[in-house]
């Protein structure tokens, strides 16, 4: 009996703190800096080198490139770009191998979706991704 | 006497207490279970096979997502075989790193483990609890990986991140706070009457049976067997570190509660530890080769995780992907001894048998 | 990572990633993706040599019976002489070439060579000399003293570390197979509580049938990894209480683990 006694004066004690619940679908819950979210792209910095799609360990990143529309520049520009969320474990690999940091983390990690279609992300998309982008990569 | 008829009910695989999908089959005879046959597999995604054809670095965000209470630990066994083959010594700095977060990661696992386990005997509160401290932890390892539970922390050869800044400080403060809470859940249940008489001398071995059964972690040291890894082969730093082996007496339930509680309170102490002894900086990656390759040959290495002996098995013929991987995964081992401890049983005893055992299904089916 | 190797590597990609069509590309890192990437050239010239070393299975049998009969000398050289292709690692190891410190293997004995000579010395005193194919030390596994068995002593090698006195191996920490392609390989890790000892013992087994003495009867632990090596690699054992498919279920085809298993949808 004693126990239980105890027991529910730790409860009671418990029922004074504070609340540390998250109120979650009507407020963001705020995740830090490094969290590992949803990737933004930027095209304009990316150089075709096909390392993200190399490191990838689930192969969900396809690119293509294509010439660089000034005929005097040797390098290529990026074409399309996509990413298959139904897959990507958001490992960060991509972010971590990435010379130019074209492709960085953000603290996004909405995913959920009506059509399996919804997460297969494009360029554009992954270009317009562009909230809580992460600092550090 | 009231003449029974013999009974086959399926537990699982979808069932609250089975804590993933893990199914089993009883013969009940009345309210005594005469036999049992744990049917796992559901959650069997490959992670050896797929291995194959990964570089090291990308196989560590799949050991993630073998024991997924304690990934911490499943990233380190994987980093330390091959680091292990290759001979790179580690700078102190990532090591300390390593071992916090693998403390923390121990302290959050038993604490899911402490919650679920009295959910499951019927005590809401304490689950609640247990997950507010979780949440803390899972904070904490959040801001210092980018992961809530899929870390990808670990690197062969050192950790992604350095500390981010004040992040040694929330720590710290975290220490007295979680022991205050510990010794809270003692008063919350380790008094509580209708809770000892659930687990004392239920789901009772000995010694020779856990080793016969290869059990490890707090189910071998519940019946007295005194064996850590972290003490007796040390691995990492952990022979720079003052803690107790937590052991039990009997064998029982109730023993292998106060192993895991005990433990928490161990893992404190080596948080604690680990601050007076760090460097207040260094290196977080030792010299590595960019593409990782083990030496041509055989490792195989193993390392206490919350749940017990975790080992990586390596065969390399000296290519970037493993020849062939081997996880030795402790609830794997541990759940064998499932059916004897059942045998005999009362229905009522199962849960608290199966939670005592303390699974998690990602890791069992591999 | 330094600029000059990033600059390096993206030179090389855009080399050989350049002008692939989308589906070209996809399918290159498919194969990218398979066991042995990288250089398409380089990796079929160690293909090669992997099958024309694996074309003599017999070399392994031939020398070790003499060997096995000074233990010391047993424990340098059959590893160097009598591997087959992927285990025949500390070969290489020793060449001065390769990552692990060579003067190592050359001129100290390891810490772990006392207890490996009286483990030999005791399994000759019971079953004779001819118990075991080899025996080493792994210093690439933390120096754990390594016994190759027959496939005909296996179960009676085993019993005897299991019982013992001075040996007394009463904990199985890990058992698992291997495909190494020309054989099945065996490989377990015991652990010994009362004198704090660890060992790994292997046993070589035929591929074609592979079959195996159960040891169950020695560790229970041993029964589900058994279950996983006989549903993931096929291998019998023989005697097992409760031989089945643990993972995949009765009706699965293929052993997963074997190297030559494909899958039956490509696309999962």
């Amino acid at each position: 009996m004693r126990g239980l006694l105890k027991g529910l004066a730790y409860t009671l004690k418990n029922m004074k703190q504070e609340k540390i619940t998250y109120n979650y679908p009507e407020e963001p819950v705020p995740m830090p800096e490094r969290f590992r979210g949803i990737q933004k792209f930027y095209p304009e910095k990316c150089i075709v080198c096909n390392q993200c799609v190399n490191v990838c360990p689930t192969d969900c990143i396809s690119l293509t490139g294509k010439k660089h529309p000034d005929p005097d520049q040797k390098r290529k520009i990026i074409d399309t770009y996509d990413i298959n969320f139904e897959i990507c474990i958001l490992c960060d690999l991509c972010t971590e191998v990435c010379p130019t940091e074209a492709i960085v983390m953000t603290n996004n990690f909405e995913l959920a979706s009506y059509s399996r279609d919804d997460l297969f992300k494009n360029l554009e998309w992954l270009d317009e991704n562009e909230t809580n982008v992460r600092e550090e990569n | 006497m009231l003449r029974t008829e013999e009974m086959l009910l399926n537990v699982g695989p979808q069932h609250p207490s089975t804590h993933g999908v893990f199914r089993l089959v009883i013969k009940i005879d009345g309210e005594i279970i005469k036999e049992a046959t744990p049917v796992i597999g559901y959650l069997h995604r490959g992670t050896e096979k797929l291995a194959e054809d990964l570089t090291y670095t990308q196989i560590i965000p799949y050991t993630d997502r073998m024991d997924y209470l304690a990934a911490m630990t499943n990233n380190y066994v994987l980093c330390h075989a091959v680091e292990t083959m290759m001979g790179v010594e580690l700078p102190d700095y990532a090591e300390y790193l390593r071992v916090l977060a693998m403390e923390l990661g121990r302290i959050a696992s038993h604490l899911v483990w402490f919650g679920t386990y009295l959910l499951d005997i019927g005590a809401v509160s304490p689950f609640l609890y247990a997950f507010r401290e979780r949440e803390r932890i899972i904070n904490l390892l959040n801001e210092l990986s980018g992961g809530r539970l899929t870390f990808n922390y670990m690197r062969v050869g050192g950790v992604k991140w350095d500390a981010p800044g004040g992040w040694f400080d929330r720590v710290q403060e975290f220490v007295p706070y979680m022991r205050e809470q510990l010794a809270g859940y003692h008063d919350l249940v380790g008094g509580n009457e209708i809770f000892l008489s659930r687990v004392k001398g239920v789901g009772v071995y000995s010694q020779e049976t856990a080793l016969q059964y290869s059990l490890s972690g707090a189910n071998l040291r519940c019946t007295g067997v005194d064996w850590d890894l972290r003490k007796h082969e040390p691995y990492s730093l952990y022979e720079r570190f003052d803690f107790k082996v937590i052991t039990g007496e009997t064998g029982d339930a109730w023993d292998r509660f106060k192993c895991r509680m005990g433990e928490i309170e161990e893992s404190l102490k080596i948080i604690e530890q680990t601050f007076d002894q760090m460097p207040a900086e260094g290196k977080t990656m030792a010299k590595v080769p960019r593409m990782i390759k083990a030496p041509p040959g055989e490792a195989y290495v193993r390392i206490e995780s919350p749940r017990g002996e975790i080992g990586c098995y390596i065969n390399s013929d000296g290519k970037k992907e493993p020849y062939r991987m081997k996880f030795r995964r402790p609830s794997f081992y541990n759940l064998q001894i499932l059916p004897k401890l059942l045998e005999g049983e009362n229905m009522a005893n199962l849960i608290t048998i199966l939670g005592g055992v303390d699974i998690v299904l990602g890791e069992v089916d591999g | 990572m330094t600029d000059k190797d990033k600059s390096q590597e993206t030179d090389s990609v855009h080399k050989d990633g350049g002008d692939h069509s989308e589906s070209e590309r996809q399918q290159r890192d498919h194969e990218a993706d398979k066991p042995s990437s990288g250089p398409p050239d380089k990796q079929d010239s160690q293909n090669e040599n992997a099958a024309t070393d694996s074309e003599n299975p017999n070399k392994p049998q031939t020398p070790h019976p003499t060997e096995e009969t000074n233990p010391k000398k047993a424990t340098e050289k059959p590893v160097s002489s009598e591997k087959s292709p992927p285990d025949d690692k500390p070969k290489r190891k020793s060449s001065p070439s390769s990552k692990s410190a060579p003067e190592k293997t050359e001129e100290e004995p390891s810490y772990n060579q006392p207890l490996l000579d009286q483990y030999l010395s005791i399994i000759e005193k019971d079953l004779g000399s001819m118990a075991l194919e080899a025996a080493y030390i792994n210093r690439l596994s933390k120096h754990v003293p390594t016994l190759v068995a027959h496939d005909h002593t296996y179960f009676q090698v085993a019993k005897l570390l299991r019982y013992h006195p001075a040996l007394s191996f009463n904990y199985l920490s890990e058992l698992h197979g291997t495909d190494l392609k020309t054989h099945m390989e065996v490989y377990l890790h015991l652990h010994s509580f009362e004198h704090h000892h660890s060992l790994a013992l292997k046993v070589k087994i035929e591929r074609d049938n592979p079959e195996l003495e159960t040891v169950t009867s020695l560790w229970e632990g041993a029964n589900w990894p058994e279950c996983e090596a006989y549903d993931l690699l096929g291998i019998h054992f023989i005697n097992h209480p409760n031989l089945k498919r643990i993972f995949l279920g009765e009706e699965w085809e293929g052993y997963p683990l074997r190297k030559d298993y494909e899958a039956y949808d490509e696309e999962v």
